[in-house]
């Protein structure tokens, strides 16, 4: 999968509107409210969407993207050109996403990843077993730690680059890589041992 | 490559995220090793089912509209951090009453004490009839008048109608 710009993908209308996207930021960071509003219409579905990939639940992420568009409004002043905006937003996305957790006390740090290694059960597993696959991925996510569960959002369901998701995290591609590892070949162990079906047909 | 090593690197060659030298070898082990080719399909699978899953679940919250909440929540962060310009208005509008009263008590002040400076300039007004009197000596006659202050009395001599 290769890195993208967010805001490539965005709608056509949004886009010919956000073309001048740094105007727009000096606007807002001069305290105009409509170019604020601009930004917050043209980047609440990937706050909300990541912030749902992190929380795992949409009425959080609302939540959570509320305390994101407050940060930001509050922090734009102190916003360098230099960097890149989309960059900066998802830190903040990943700072108030934690900040829920934390509050939540849902906050995972890494875990030992031995047993996964050898294949043992992991924890919490066992009330995802009768859920549709969205509610089984959701919880083998879970059981990884937040570190592991950020990288493989940003790299695998955002598809940004390994440099940006690098960026985002602020640690070296080095450690980013090593969180993909263990999160890709925790969720193959997990989906192997306990829903062997959904691994159907790629040759085990 | 072994295959022990090859499956260590599986995982990132499935999000192609091995850099060109180490991703060669390893498609080169591949093409000969059926057991790791099947390793790397599930690790493929995996992540593939899982990203979408994510996706699938993330969108059902992309169309929500947070701008209203957002702007709800703006103007009472942005008092606590920037006093607008009518804060301040207000701010001294609530001093003027102050300025006013102490102007109020500076004027009464002021008259107060030119009442007292005037009072104590003017002179002693002659209260009662004059009290005359006459002395031992032949001719003079002593005329005394009591003013409104009591420590001032003023005498009048006369001698022979002359005033001394």
């Amino acid at each position: 999968m290769t890195g993208k710009d967010p805001v490539d993908s965005i709608n056509a209308g949004t886009q010919e509107r956000m073309q001048d996207e740094p105007g727009l930021i000096r606007r807002a960071q001069s305290g105009d409210v409509q170019a604020f509003e601009m930004l917050v219409r043209h980047y609440q579905p990937r706050v909300l969407s990541l912030a749902c990939s992190i929380v795992d639940d949409p009425a959080d992420a609302r939540d959570v993207a509320q305390e994101v568009f407050i940060r930001v409004y509050r922090f734009l002043p102190s916003f360098e050109h230099r960097k890149r905006f989309f960059t900066w937003l998802y830190r903040i996305i990943l700072n108030c996403s934690y900040d829920f957790l934390k509050r939540e006390k849902r906050f995972r740090h890494d875990p030992l990843d031995e047993a996964v290694i050898a294949g043992e059960a992991a924890p919490g597993e066992g009330r995802i077993r009768n859920g549709d696959l969205s509610e089984v991925i959701t919880g083998l996510l879970g059981t990884l730690s937040v570190a592991q569960k950020t990288a493989f959002v940003l790299r695998d369901v955002e598809g940004l680059s390994c440099k940006e998701a690098a960026a985002i995290m602020d640690c070296p591609q080095g450690t980013l890589r090593s969180h993909l590892h263990f999160a890709r070949r925790r969720l193959r162990d997990l989906l192997k041992n306990n829903y062997p079906e959904y691994l159907e047909g790629t040759g085990s | 490559m072994k295959c022990h090593h090859v499956r260590t690197l599986l995982p990132l060659c499935a999000g192609n995220d091995l850099d060109r030298f180490r991703s060669g070898a390893v498609r080169r082990h591949l093409a000969s090793c059926p057991s790791c080719r099947k390793e790397l399909e599930e690790l493929q699978a995996a992540r593939i089912l899982a990203a979408d899953a994510v996706r699938t679940r993330a969108a059902g919250v992309r169309d929500t509209d947070v701008w209203q909440d957002v702007v709800y929540a703006l103007p009472r962060r942005e008092m606590s951090v920037r006093p607008s310009p009518v804060k301040k208005a207000g701010a001294l509008h609530r001093l003027i009453p102050i300025f006013i009263g102490t102007a109020m008590v500076v004027v009464a002040l002021l008259f107060h004490e030119g009442g007292q400076l005037r009072r104590g300039s003017s002179p002693p007004h002659i209260a009662e009839l004059p009290v005359v009197e006459s002395v031992d000596e032949p001719g003079v006659t002593v005329m005394t008048f009591q003013t409104d202050d009591p420590k001032v009395t003023i005498v009048w001599l006369f001698k022979d109608d002359v005033n001394l």
